[in-house]
C-alpha cells in the first residue's frame, strides 16, 4: 500500500513536470516572453537580470527569461546551427568580440538597432563603442556596459595612493615574491586582452597595433611582448607552466589565498564586490600603465527571433537611465553605466581612468597563435 | 595415482546429528569406508544431504546444527579448513571452472604435486588418455558434452588426490542411456583409483554399484524440543 | 506453444518500434550528422601547440585511472565478500562536479585543511594531473565496487571456491585465481565505460585537470566555443582524435582483461593450500583504510559544500568565514526551486521508460530465446558522449525537432533515457537472465496473459533488479550535462547544468547550493530504493524460511 502511494507520488511528479512543460510551450505563443542568453556566473549579475525581468513584467508586460550559460559561445553555436530560419530559443544575447563577429558575419543579427532603440540617444558620446573587438558595430549590437581591465591585488604589495602598476614594477613584484602572480590563460576572453594591454605598454610603437598585422611587422611590434613575458613566467605561479583557466577561477584562487593577483573587466568590482563580502578586503584594484585597455559588452538580437519588437523594448529599457543606474549600483553588480546618468553623486567619481584604443582585430589570433606557440608545450 | 595413501585407516563419520532450528533432527547412523569404497546415499532432495556433504568439506550452514566426528587415516578433520581436509567435492552444475580450458581445469588440481609444467603437461595428457577423452586439453568446458563433463570433474577431484570425494548429484541432467554409462564409468573409475567416495541421488538406479548404501533418513522430532 | 503466442505479442509494430527507435535511430542521425565525411587528420592538428602533451596526458589519465580503479575495485570486492558496506554509496552518488568542488577546496595548498593543520594533507596541487587522476579513481572505484557486486552475484562464485578450496587452494588463492578473471570478464563492458569516459573526460577535467595544455576533453570543448575556420577544422579533427584515444582505451580494457586471464592460468599450476597470511592481512588493513579514507572524504567534502552554501565572506587564512547567512543560502535554494523540480522530473519519467523498455527488452529476448549480445544495447558507452551529441546536433532532423520546446524536451528525455538504458541494461540483464520462466509458464498455464503473468509471477523475483535499475537511470540521468545543454536547447535546466553555468564565475555559494542539492537527491534516491530492495529481501526471507 506503502509502495503504491510512493508510485502515485513519483507519478504525480512527472505529470507535473509534463503539463508544465507543455503550458510553458504555450506560453512562446504569446509575443511577450523574451529569451535573454546570457552569461551567469555571477549572483549579482544573475539578480540584477531577475530585477530587470520584474520590472519589464511590471511595466511592459514582457516575461524575460533569463536563460542562463556558462560561456556565451553556447548561444552563438545555437544561433549559427538554426538554418530553418524563424526561431523561439534565443531572442535576445549578452555579446561581444568574437562571438559578435562570428553572428554578424554569418549576417545573423538585426541590424539598425540605434533607429529601433530610442534611448540609444542617451548613450555616452565621449565612448568609442563603434567598433568591438575591431568588428565594426554597425547597428548590429548596442552598448550595455563598459569594460576596462585593472589587476586586483593584495594591499602588501601596493603603495597607499597607487593606482597604477607597470609592467616592469610587476616584474619586480613576482620576482620578490616567486610563485604569487598569475594571469588568465590566453585564448580566454581576460587572458587575450591581458596580453592585448601587455602589448600597448610594451611595444616602441603602440601606433603600429592599431594597424592590422603586417606578417613583415609582427615580430617586431611583439618582441618586447615576448622577451618581457619570458622574463617574467619564471616567477609565476608554477614557474609559468600552468596559468588559471578563467578570470573567474583566478579570482577563487585570489580569495583562497593560492594567488596574490587577479584581473577585473570592471573598474567598479573590487569595491562592489567588498561590499558583498565576496572579495578580500585587502584587495585592491589598479591600472596597467596609465592607460587601460577599454571596450563595451553589448546587446544584439538574432534575425531569426519571432519576437523582435520585445527584445527591442528589453533593450530600450536596459539603457534606460533607470535600469542602467541601478546596474551600476555599488551594492549590485556595479557595471559602469553607458549613460550619462543625471543624479550621478559627486563623490564617486568616474571610475574610469584613460584608455587606450583597443588593437586592430587581426592581432587577436596573432596573439593567441603566437602565445599557444611560446608557451603551451 | 592408486598409491594415494598407504595409510590405511578408513573413513569414519561418527556420532553424526543434523539438527534443524524448528526443533526436527536427524540422527545418522556410524559411517566408515576403506579405501576404494562407496558408499551410496539415498533420498529425497531437500532434507539435509546436500548441507550434510557441505558439512562434511567444511562449510558452515546457517539453518541447521551439525555435530559429528570426521576421521580420516586416524586424522580428525573437523577443525581443519576446507582446503586441508583432502575431501574433494563433485557438483551437479557448473561442476568445472567455466573460463578455463580442460588442461587448466586438470592443472589447477595438480598444484600441489610440484610437477616441472612438461611433467604436469605429460600426466594431463596421459590421464586424459586414460579416461577416452584424447587430445581435449584446450577445449573449454561449454564444448563438452554433459557426460565429458561429469568425467572431467570427477578426473580433476581425483587428481588432487583426496582421501575421499564427495559427489553430489553428479548425473543429474543426463538423458537415461547416457547417465547409466557415466554412472557405470564412475563407480570403475574411483575402484582404480583406489578412492573413497559418498555419492548423493535420489534415485536409486544412480547408486546400485555402490558397495555400502545408506537410506537417508526421515527427521524426528524429538520431544524435549517440542 | 508457448513461444508462439508470445511471438504474437511481440511481433509487429512494438518491435519495429523498439528496434527503430532505441537501436537504430541514435545511430542513423548521429552518422547523418557526420555526413559520411571523416576528415583526415591534417598538420594543422599535429602542429597545434602541446599536441602530444595533450593526448599523451589524456590517455596517462585513462590509463591509470581506469586500471587503478579496477585494481582496487576488485581488491575492495574481495575484502568486502562477506560483509559489503553501504559506505561507498556516499561517494558514488557524489556528483562529479561538487565532489571535485569540495575536494579541491579542501586538499589543495592554501585549502581548508592547510588552514586547520598546516603543511598536511594539501598535496593536491590545482590544475594538475595527479590531482585529476586521484579524483577520477576515488570516483569511479566506488562506481565499479557497487555495479561490481552486481556482476559478481551473478556469478555462480560460491560454488567455485568451493571446488577450488576442495581441490586443495586456500581461499585467498582460489578468489584471486578462479574468480577474479571470470569477474573481470563480466565487467569488460562496465570497465570499457569508465575507460571511454576517462580518456575523454570534461567536467572533473576543466576544474581539477591541467589547463597548459588540457587534456583533449576540455580542449575539444573549447574548441566548440570558437567559430573561426580554424578552430572549426581544428574541432572536426579533434573529435577524431577523440574516437581515436577512445578505441585505443577501449583496446587496453581488452589487453588488461587478457594479462589477467594469462597470469591466472599460468598460477593455476602453483597455488598453496596456504593462506598468505600477512599479505591478506595487509590487503584488508588497506581496503579498510582506503574505506575509511574515502568515507571521511566523502563526508568532509559534503560538509564543506554545506559550510560553503552558507557561509559569507571566506577568504585565506581564515578558518570560519566572517559570517554565516542562512538566509543567502535559503535563497539561493528558493532561486533553484524549478532546476529542482525539473531535474527530479526528468530524472523519474527517464527511470520509468527506461525500467518499461528494459523489461519488455529482455522479455522479448527471453520469449523468442534468442540472446542478443549486450554490445547491441550498450554500445552508446563506447562512444565518448559529447562526439555523439555534437553529431546528432549537426543533423538537420534533429537541429529542427528541437528548434520548438517540446521538441527540445523530448529530445533531451530520450537521450536521458538512451544513456541511462545502458548502465540499467547492465545491471538488470543479468539478473534477469538468471532466473527461469517457469513461473511465468505456471502463469499462464492459469489463463493469465503473458504481462499479467509476468507482473504476479516474475516481476516478484525481479523486484531488487528492476529497483537497481530504475535507480542506476535515475541517477544517470540526473548527472547528465553535455544532452541537456545541446539538446535543451536552453529550455531545459537542471541542477547539473545550472550548477556549470553558477561555476563559470568567481562564486562559491550558488554552486555549492546547487552541487548540495543534486548530491542530496542522488543520496536520497539511493537511499528510498535500496531501503525498498532490502525490505523486499527482508520479506522474502521470511517468507521462504
Amino acid at each position: 500500500m506503502k509502495r503504491i502511494k510512493l508510485l502515485a507520488a513519483l507519478l504525480s511528479i512527472v505529470l507535473a513536470t509534463l503539463m508544465s512543460s507543455t503550458v510553458s510551450a504555450q506560453d512562446r505563443s504569446q509575443p511577450t516572453s523574451v529569451r535573454f542568453y546570457a552569461w551567469a556566473g555571477s549572483a549579482e549579475v544573475n539578480a540584477y537580470i531577475q530585477w530587470a525581468s520584474r520590472e519589464l513584467a511590471e511595466s511592459h508586460a514582457i516575461t524575460l527569461q533569463h536563460v542562463k550559460v556558462a560561456d556565451i559561445s553556447e548561444a552563438v553555436a545555437l544561433v549559427l546551427a538554426n538554418s530553418a530560419g524563424e526561431s523561439d530559443a534565443v531572442d535576445l544575447l549578452w555579446i561581444n568580440g568574437e562571438n559578435f563577429a562570428a553572428l554578424k558575419d554569418a549576417d545573423r543579427l538585426v541590424g539598425g538597432l540605434e533607429d529601433k532603440v530610442p534611448n540609444s540617444r542617451l548613450i555616452r558620446r565621449d565612448l568609442d563603442w563603434h567598433v568591438d573587438f575591431g568588428t565594426a558595430v554597425e547597428g548590429f549590437e548596442l552598448p550595455w556596459g563598459i569594460a576596462q581591465l585593472q589587476l586586483i591585488m593584495h594591499t602588501k604589495h601596493v603603495a597607499p595612493a597607487q593606482t597604477v602598476v607597470t609592467p616592469q614594477a610587476l616584474l619586480e613584484l613576482a620576482k620578490r615574491s616567486p610563485g604569487r602572480f598569475s594571469y588568465p590563460k590566453p585564448p580566454s576572453f581576460h587572458g587575450t586582452s591581458w596580453l592585448k594591454a601587455l602589448a600597448f605598454q610594451l611595444t616602441d610603437d603602440p601606433a603600429m597595433l592599431t594597424q592590422p598585422a603586417e606578417p613583415a611587422t609582427i615580430d617586431t611590434v611583439l618582441k618586447p611582448l615576448w622577451g618581457y613575458l619570458d622574463r617574467l613566467h619564471p616567477y609565476l605561479w608554477h614557474q609559468g607552466t600552468e596559468f588559471p583557466i578563467s578570470a573567474g577561477r583566478q579570482r577563487q584562487l585570489f580569495n583562497q589565498g593560492v594567488l596574490d593577483n587577479s584581473v577585473t573587466f570592471n573598474p567598479n568590482e573590487v569595491r562592489a564586490l567588498q561590499l558583498q563580502n565576496k572579495l578580500a578586503p585587502d584587495a585592491r584594484s589598479l591600472s596597467i600603465g596609465e592607460r587601460a585597455l577599454t571596450n563595451f559588452h553589448y546587446l544584439a538580437i538574432p534575425r531569426a527571433s519571432r519576437r523582435q519588437q520585445a527584445a527591442l523594448e528589453v533593450i530600450n529599457f536596459l539603457l534606460s537611465p533607470r535600469a542602467q543606474a541601478r546596474k551600476a549600483d555599488p551594492q549590485g553588480w556595479a557595471d559602469p553605466s553607458v549613460i550619462r546618468l543625471p543624479q550621478r553623486d559627486l563623490d564617486s567619481p568616474d571610475p574610469l581612468v584613460a584608455s587606450h584604443p583597443e588593437p586592430h582585430v587581426s592581432w587577436n589570433a596573432v596573439l593567441e597563435r603566437q602565445w599557444l606557440a611560446r608557451y603551451q608545450r | 595415482m592408486n598409491q594415494a595413501s598407504s595409510n590405511d585407516t578408513p573413513i569414519l563419520i561418527s556420532s553424526c546429528v543434523l539438527r534443524w532450528q524448528q526443533g526436527p533432527f536427524i540422527r545418522l547412523p556410524e559411517i566408515s569406508l576403506e579405501q576404494g569404497e562407496t558408499l551410496g546415499v539415498m533420498g529425497p532432495s531437500g532434507c539435509g544431504k546436500s548441507t550434510w556433504l557441505r558439512w562434511l568439506l567444511g562449510v558452515p550452514q546457517p539453518y541447521v546444527t551439525i555435530s559429528g566426528t570426521i576421521t580420516i587415516a586416524g586424522k580428525v578433520m573437523n577443525s581443519l579448513p576446507i582446503e586441508q581436509r583432502s575431501i574433494g567435492l563433485v557438483m551437479q552444475e557448473q561442476a568445472l571452472f567455466p573460463h578455463y580450458t580442460v588442461a587448466e581445469n586438470l592443472a589447477f588440481a595438480l598444484a600441489q604435486q610440484k610437477l616441472s609444467l612438461r611433467e604436469q603437461k605429460a600426466l594431463i595428457k596421459e590421464q586424459l588418455n586414460t579416461i577416452g577423452l584424447a587430445n581435449y586439453e584446450n577445449r573449454k568446458p561449454h564444448q563438452l558434452s554433459g557426460g565429458e563433463r561429469a568425467r572431467i570433474a570427477l578426473l580433476r577431484a581425483a587428481l588432487a588426490k583426496p582421501q575421499l570425494i564427495l559427489l553430489d548429484e553428479p548425473f543429474k541432467g543426463l538423458d537415461q542411456a547416457r547417465r547409466r554409462q557415466v554412472c557405470e564409468w564412475t563407480y570403475a573409475f574411483l575402484q582404480s583409483q583406489g578412492i573413497a567416495a559418498i555419492i548423493v541421488s535420489h534415485e536409486q538406479n544412480d547408486l546400485i554399484d555402490a558397495q555400502q548404501q545408506l537410506m537417508w533418513p526421515q527427521p524426528q522430532v524429538d520431544e524435549e524440543f517440542v | 506453444m508457448a513461444s508462439e503466442v508470445s511471438a504474437v505479442r511481440f511481433s509487429g509494430y512494438g518491435v519495429a518500434l523498439f528496434v527503430g527507435l532505441f537501436l537504430f535511430l541514435p545511430w542513423v542521425v548521429g552518422l547523418s550528422g557526420i555526413n559520411g565525411q571523416v576528415p583526415w587528420l591534417t598538420a594543422e592538428l599535429w602542429d597545434y601547440p602541446g599536441l602530444s602533451r595533450v593526448i599523451g596526458q589524456s590517455l596517462t589519465v585513462g590509463f591509470t585511472a581506469t586500471t587503478v580503479s579496477t585494481v582496487l575495485a576488485s581488491l575492495i570486492i574481495y575484502a568486502e565478500q562477506r560483509q559489503p558496506s553501504r559506505l561507498w554509496a556516499l561517494t558514488f552518488t557524489a556528483p562529479h562536479l561538487a565532489f571535485a568542488v569540495a575536494f579541491l577546496w579542501l586538499f589543495t595548498p592554501f585549502g581548508w585543511i592547510d588552514r586547520l593543520l598546516p603543511g598536511s594533507w594539501s598535496w593536491f596541487e590545482h590544475q594538475s594531473l595527479p590531482t585529476l587522476t586521484l579524483l577520477l579513481i576515488s570516483k569511479e572505484t566506488p562506481f565499479l565496487v557497487v555495479l561490481g557486486r552486481q556482476q559478481l552475484r551473478q556469478l555462480p562464485f560460491e560454488n567455485w571456491l568451493l571446488q577450488a578450496r576442495s581441490l586443495g587452494a586456500s581461499s585467498w588463492h582460489s578468489w584471486w585465481l578462479v574468480v577474479l578473471p571470470a569477474w573481470l570478464k563480466s565487467m569488460r563492458l562496465l570497465i570499457i565505460a569508465v575507460a571511454v569516459y576517462s580518456v575523454g573526460v570534461v567536467d572533473i577535467a576543466s576544474v581539477a585537470g591541467p589547463m597548459n595544455p588540457p587534456l583533449l576533453g576540455p580542449l575539444l570543448v573549447s574548441w566548440q566555443q570558437q567559430f573561426d575556420a580554424t578552430t572549426v577544422n581544428l574541432a572536426a579533427q579533434g573529435f577524431w582524435l577523440l574516437i581515436a584515444l577512445t578505441m585505443v582505451m577501449v583496446a587496453w580494457v581488452y589487453v588488461q582483461e587478457a594479462l589477467v586471464r594469462k597470469v591466472c592460468g599460468r598460477q593455476l599450476r602453483r597455488h598453496r593450500a596456504r593462506q598468505p597470511r600477512s599479505r591478506a592481512q595487509a590487503l584488508l588493513g588497506v581496503v579498510g583504510g582506503l574505506r575509511w579514507l574515502l568515507f571521511i572524504v566523502s563526508i568532509a567534502s559534503g560538509l564543506a559544500l554545506f559550510a560553503m552554501s552558507f557561509a559569507e565572506g571566506w577568504f585565506y587564512p581564515a578558518l570560519l568565514p566572517s559570517e554565516w547567512s542562512l538566509q543567502g543560502g535559503i535563497a539561493v535554494v528558493k532561486d533553484l526551486a524549478p532546476q529542482l523540480l525539473e531535474t527530479l522530473g526528468v530524472a523519474l519519467l527517464t527511470a520509468t521508460l527506461v525500467t518499461l523498455v528494459l523489461v519488455w527488452t529482455r522479455e522479448w529476448q527471453r520469449a523468442h530465446s534468442r540472446e542478443l549480445p549486450d554490445l547491441v544495447f550498450i554500445a552508446a558507452l563506447l562512444i565518448p558522449q559529447t562526439a555523439l551529441v555534437l553529431a546528432w546536433l549537426h543533423a538537420g532532423s534533429v537541429s529542427y525537432v528541437i528548434s520548438s520546446e517540446t521538441g527540445a524536451w523530448w529530445v533531451t528525455v530520450y537521450a536521458h533515457c538512451w544513456f541511462s538504458f545502458a548502465f540499467a541494461y547492465l545491471s538488470y540483464a543479468p539478473a534477469e537472465r538468471a532466473e527461469t520462466q517457469d513461473h511465468l509458464t505456471v502463469g499462464r498455464s492459469l489463463g493469465f496473459s503473458y504481462w499479467r503473468s509476468w507482473w504476479y509471477f516474475k516481476r516478484p523475483q525481479l523486484n531488487g533488479a528492476l529497483m537497481y535499475a530504475f535507480l542506476v537511470s535515475f541517477l544517470v540521468s540526473i548527472a547528465q550535462y553535455v544532452p541537456t545543454l545541446l539538446l535543451g536547447q536552453g529550455y531545459v535546466s537542471t541542477l547539473t547544468t545550472e550548477l556549470v553555468v553558477l561555476s563559470s564565475g568567481a562564486e562559491w555559494q550558488a554552486p555549492a547550493v546547487a552541487a548540495m542539492l543534486l548530491w542530496l537527491l542522488a543520496l536520497l534516491a539511493i537511499i528510498v530504493l535500496s531501503n525498498g530492495i532490502r525490505r523486499l529481501h527482508f520479506s522474502r526471507d521470511k517468507k521462504s524460511s
